[in-house]
């Protein structure tokens, strides 16, 4: 759930990204480290295996803007995909406020989107 | 059922900052900060110049959220405190209250045992003040801080 800090006037907000294996999350969490301001984003962590491929998270914090009076933090995070990281999956599922779900658009994957 | 949103006010910050101000000073530590359990950073005291606190606090919860992957699966209910030695560096982890993490980073000006020592107590006195803050969360009574926030204002917010 969002933590809201009434001295600091700050909401923050944790968004996962959340699909199959290959798909693009990490790709997307990339784009959006690459086009953000840099005052407005603050370094991007990936905790990935030798072939890049994500092992725990992948996290990106984003300052959008003032929400009456509140300054709005988002936390973005990715899961690993392959379907035998399930345990570490659900542990970043914990506090969600948002799921963005990447789908694998290539018709041999269909299932994968699925499971 | 899903935890409880966590609103922090002035009276309750100010509460653990000075607990946090305060096991900077007594345990002889280098920073000390406490991380929602989500990974949000809470509060940070001593010397947090060159750190990325953001990413440290994100990092913390996810160390604990692996361990406690890890208590599960060996039928234990929790690794409630961790130790982590470097070189130059040491880092403990204590969960508080089962809701929040207390990180203490620190060197060799001061020792595990000293430090251990000043966190048990710093535990104790998180413990009441997280109680207050989450019975507070959890009263029907108290206003929602989105009550205000209306469709308009977050269109506005991601139209700039």
């Amino acid at each position: 759930m969002s933590f809201i800090n009434y001295l600091s006037r700050e909401i923050n907000c944790k968004i996962v990204y959340y699909g199959p294996g290959l798909c693009g999350k990490t790709t997307n969490l990339q784009y959006i480290y690459n086009r953000t301001n840099p005052d407005a984003k603050g370094k991007m962590i990936s905790l990935a295996t030798e072939t890049e491929r994500t092992l725990f998270f992948d996290f990106l914090p984003l300052e959008i803007g003032e929400i009456r009076g509140f300054k709005t933090r988002f936390h973005l995070y990715t899961v690993p995909g392959q379907v035998f990281y399930d345990a570490s999956r659900k542990l970043i599922l914990k506090g969600v406020d948002g799921v963005v779900f990447v789908a694998d658009s290539q018709m041999l994957r269909a299932e994968a989107n699925i499971e | 059922m899903a935890s409880p949103q966590m609103v922090m006010y002035e009276e309750e910050f100010a509460q653990v900052q000075a607990v946090t101000d305060r096991l900077v000073q007594d345990a002889n530590a280098r920073v000390v900060f406490v991380v929602d359990k989500n990974g949000q950073l809470i509060s940070a005291s001593g010397d947090t110049g060159d750190l990325d606190t953001t990413s440290l606090a994100s990092l913390a919860a996810g160390n604990i959220a692996a361990t406690g992957g890890i208590a599960q699966l060996l039928r234990e209910q929790e690794f409630a405190t961790q130790y982590h030695e470097g070189v130059r560096q040491n880092v403990h982890i204590q969960v508080v209250s089962g809701r929040v993490i207390l990180v203490v980073i620190f060197d060799n000006r001061t020792s595990l045992g000293l430090v251990r020592l000043r966190v048990k107590r710093a535990n104790e006195q998180l413990t009441r003040i997280f109680e207050m803050v989450m019975a507070k969360a959890q009263d029907p009574f108290q206003a929602s801080p989105f009550a205000e926030i209306t469709d308009d204002d977050i269109d506005n917010l991601f139209n700039d």
